[in-house]
């Protein structure tokens, strides 16, 4: 057995226009849970599609247990023993669980046609062994996110031959319990010898399950290292390459004298949304915690009139209005960041500057008609603020890395004239730098006067950033948090 | 150099076709028979320029022959039946294309269809098209009365070029200002992107589609006056064949339907690499069945030649 199972050494890479890695050398023992940290655009996710095959590498030596690899497809990837699961689920829609995790491989050596029964066997017993049962009949088209990543997990353990599994934020989308599932399985196949290169920004994570650290940034490793030589602070600076002290920004907040700005009262949809009631205030953020699957994005689409709804009623600057449409909603000054941003967000295949002015073109006509020149200090304004990294404000969305997709999405929203801010997840997927950026854009907005709704099945975040926080449970309201109350104990008390 | 050739090879291919006709025909160059490619080119050309707006927001529109075909009908119709009155005729026939238009738009809300099925509808809607032009002509020919000022859409001329081009030369501008500098057109191309963040960002997709599509009509109407007023007579199947030359002109030019590069100036250049082919393969007298199959040819390798440029850099 070699020293290590994966080297890699001096490997570049570059993009027209951009450097994505220049130059960078890690070492991947056996049974190792190696961790890679870095701000946006350091560099993560393309060092993980040049070991997967889905990037060549423009310079450099890879050798997979002591041996030199070209690995020019994900075929390859795989017959090494690498497998990977994407931060953008990977899966076909209108197959059943149990052909995606078996896709192209459906029949095996010796068998002439598909045997559909060992097929769904199997794909069952995968999900069994990692402690996430879902029906393998089932089309992944009605999972949800959680469940669809639990399909990816299990269709990268079942390469028999893996050694290394890729996994790019796994967690995004899981609840506690589901990341504890994760957590288990991962250390499982440390015990059989895999070894696990995990992207996460999620630094309490890192912690508590990786070995060994590598942090990126702009390409370059900043730093290698044993998990018990950082902490949650020293592990920032090699990061973003300057110190942050708060991790959630101060704000004063007096909302008890302030206005209503919205207000849903008896909002009903049969067997998904009951009964739900409540305000916000201009100059709030209201919290919205609850688990996955308690109804929280129902309810705001159903606030934007993205769905259906079966009654209830909405008020906004204590009038009630009409909204049974997106169109509606944003008339009366109500936004929503959806959490899926690559299928409601932006429209990738066009340029950020079309995105961005997207929700408001009136901001970009002169005389009534769009002006190239407005849109483009209108965009180019957005970019600044948010610090959108990018090298032209025409670049398409989607080679945007996920975070600054993200930002891109906000700053279409921030360019409108809405008053009510509805955030779905607004931090998911991006790193500590950008998330203390997006942090201080919500108190900005709410100090303006707004209101901001914030979803988030991240704990710290929707307790120490609202003002109040509202519990779901399966559907409805079943607590509210203020000051003190505001704890993880309580949440799970209400949320359960 | 490399982008040069890849963001302008319809210009490209173009020179290279003027040379080609040259070397391949004595007729090619004379003015006699680029007035003819001009005339001819600007049917399928109105015709494609209101088809841009449904390539662009990801649609298709088959039904446009058939709306040429009962527009066609109702004019000449029209102008027969009110002793040689030019403006019912006109508006019976833009009414129709629109007509049509909001026929496949309401079609399509009604079956909450997406992209893919705008192939089925359109199909089904040119049948009724076709359907409704036949029962109106009872299956013959329509002329009117002898002449009337209506002729000059299709044989007069201004300042030495022909009407047909001149109206051509209108749509083109009016329509390139839609698309480019109005809120609508802009979201015209957002949608072929992506329609349901453009949705969520609070679009109205199915109105809009159903404007492209009544956009499309209303050209395929403007066609059918041009061509009842140069022949000066209409069939029930006048316009059959024009909505697929009109569509291989709006693709060939580099018009994508994901909406990231459109414009009438693609769909001009399609139309004119278009109509010199099809100048070339007569003056060579090439069969009529090779043509089509060759046009068919062509549109697979413009397809081809559009996947290519997905997803680079516009400017």
């Amino acid at each position: 057995m070699t020293e290590y199972l994966l080297e890699v050494r001096n490997v570049t890479k570059s993009f027209p226009g951009v450097k994505a890695l220049k130059g960078v050398s890690i070492q991947i023992r056996h049974g190792e849970i190696h961790a890679f940290v870095g701000e946006n655009g350091a560099g993560k996710s393309t060092l993980m599609k040049i070991l997967n095959g889905n990037y060549k590498k423009d310079d450099g030596v890879i050798l997979f247990n002591g041996k030199e690899v070209d690995i020019t497809n994900p075929v390859q990837a795989r017959e090494l023993g690498i497998s990977i699961i994407f931060q953008e689920l990977n899966l076909a829609s209108l197959l059943t669980v149990a052909e995606n995790i078996f896709l192209g491989r459906m029949i095996r050596p010796g068998e002439k046609t598909v045997n559909w029964k060992r097929i769904y066997r199997e794909a069952g017993e995968l999900l069994n062994k990692i402690g996430y049962y879902i029906d393998p009949h089932r089309i992944v088209s009605t999972l949800s996110i959680a469940e669809k990543q639990m399909v990816e997990i299990a269709k990268a353990l079942s390469f028999e031959n893996t050694k290394l599994i890729l996994m790019d934020e796994p967690s995004a989308t899981l609840t506690n319990k589901e990341l504890e599932t994760l957590f288990t399985i991962i250390r499982d196949l440390k015990k059989k010898g895999v070894s696990v290169i995990y992207i996460s920004h999620k630094l309490e994570e890192i912690f508590t399950l990786c070995d060994w650290v590598t942090v990126l940034r702009d390409g370059e490793i900043t730093g290698s290292k044993p998990v018990f030589e950082y902490d949650e602070n020293t592990i920032i600076a090699p990061m973003v390459g300057r110190e942050i002290t708060n991790v959630f920004p101060k704000r004063e907040s007096d909302t008890l004298k302030s206005d209503e700005l919205l207000r849903v009262t008896n909002l009903n949809r049969k067997g998904v949304l009951n009964n739900i009631s409540f305000t916000l205030h201009k100059g709030e953020v209201l919290g919205i915690a609850g688990l996955v699957g308690a109804g929280r994005t129902e309810m705001s689409r159903a606030i934007f009139g993205a769905d259906y709804r079966d009654g209830g009623d909405i008020y906004i600057a204590g009038k009630k209005v009409k909204i049974e449409s997106p169109e509606e909603a944003i008339r009366q000054g109500v936004a929503y960041l959806s959490e899926d941003r690559k299928r409601e967000g932006l429209v990738g295949i066009n340029t950020i500057k079309k995105n961005l002015t997207l929700a408001n073109l009136n901001s970009v006509l002169k005389f009534g008609l769009i002006s190239g020149k407005r849109e483009v200090i209108v965009s180019q304004n957005i970019i600044d603020k948010l610090a959108i990294k990018t090298p032209s404000a025409n670049q398409i969305a989607f080679n945007l890395s996920g975070g600054n997709q993200q930002k891109t999405v906000v700053g279409k929203w921030l360019n409108t004239e809405a008053k009510i801010f509805i955030f779905d997840e607004p931090t998911r997927g991006i790193d500590v730098g950008a998330k203390y950026e997006i942090y201080v854009l919500i108190n900005k907005l709410v100090k303006e006067g707004n209101g901001v709704i914030m979803i988030s099945s991240e704990l710290p975040e929707v307790l120490n950033m609202s003002d109040r926080v509202l519990i779901m449970n399966r559907g409805s309201i079943s607590g509210e948090l203020t000051g003190q109350d505001r704890t993880a104990e309580n949440f799970i008390k209400y949320a359960l | 150099m490399k982008s040069f050739i890849k963001n302008n090879i319809s210009i490209i291919v173009f020179m290279f076709l003027l040379v080609l006709g040259t070397l391949l025909s004595d007729n090619f160059l004379t003015s006699k028979n680029l007035l003819n490619v001009f005339r001819q080119a600007s049917i399928i050309g109105i015709i494609a320029a209101g088809f841009t707006f449904v390539r662009v927001s990801g649609g298709m529109d088959l039904s446009l022959g058939s709306t040429v075909s009962l527009c066609a009908v109702l004019a000449m119709g029209t102008l027969r039946d009110t002793g040689n009155q030019v403006f019912p005729a006109i508006i019976v026939a833009l009414l129709a294309g629109a007509g049509m238009g909001l026929l496949n738009g309401l079609l399509l809300k009604f079956i909450r269809g997406d992209v893919s099925d705008t192939y089925l509808i359109t199909l089904g809607t040119a049948l009724i098209g076709s359907g409704l032009a036949y029962t109106y002509s009872g299956g013959y020919n329509i002329y009117p009365k002898g002449e009337s000022a209506y002729r000059i859409f299709g044989i007069g001329s201004v300042a030495g070029f022909p009407m047909p081009a001149v109206i051509l030369i209108l749509v083109l501008l009016i329509l390139q200002f839609v698309l480019k500098k109005t809120t609508f057109g802009r979201k015209v191309q957002m949608i072929g992107g992506n329609r349901e963040a453009c949705y969520m960002t609070g679009i109205n997709v199915h109105n809009i589609r159903t404007y492209t599509f009544m956009i499309a009509g209303i050209c395929a109407a403007i066609a059918a006056i041009v061509l009842t007023a140069r022949t000066n007579a209409a069939a029930p199947t006048s316009g059959t064949g024009y909505e697929f030359d009109a569509i291989i002109a709006t693709i060939v030019g580099g018009n994508t339907a994901d909406g990231l590069r459109s414009g009438m100036i693609l769909t001009l250049a399609g139309i004119l690499i278009f109509s010199v082919i099809t100048n070339i393969m007569n003056l060579m007298n090439v069969d009529t069945v090779l043509q089509t199959i060759l046009k068919g040819i062509i549109l697979a390798l413009a397809l081809w030649a559009n996947k290519l440029r997905e997803g680079e850099v516009v400017h």
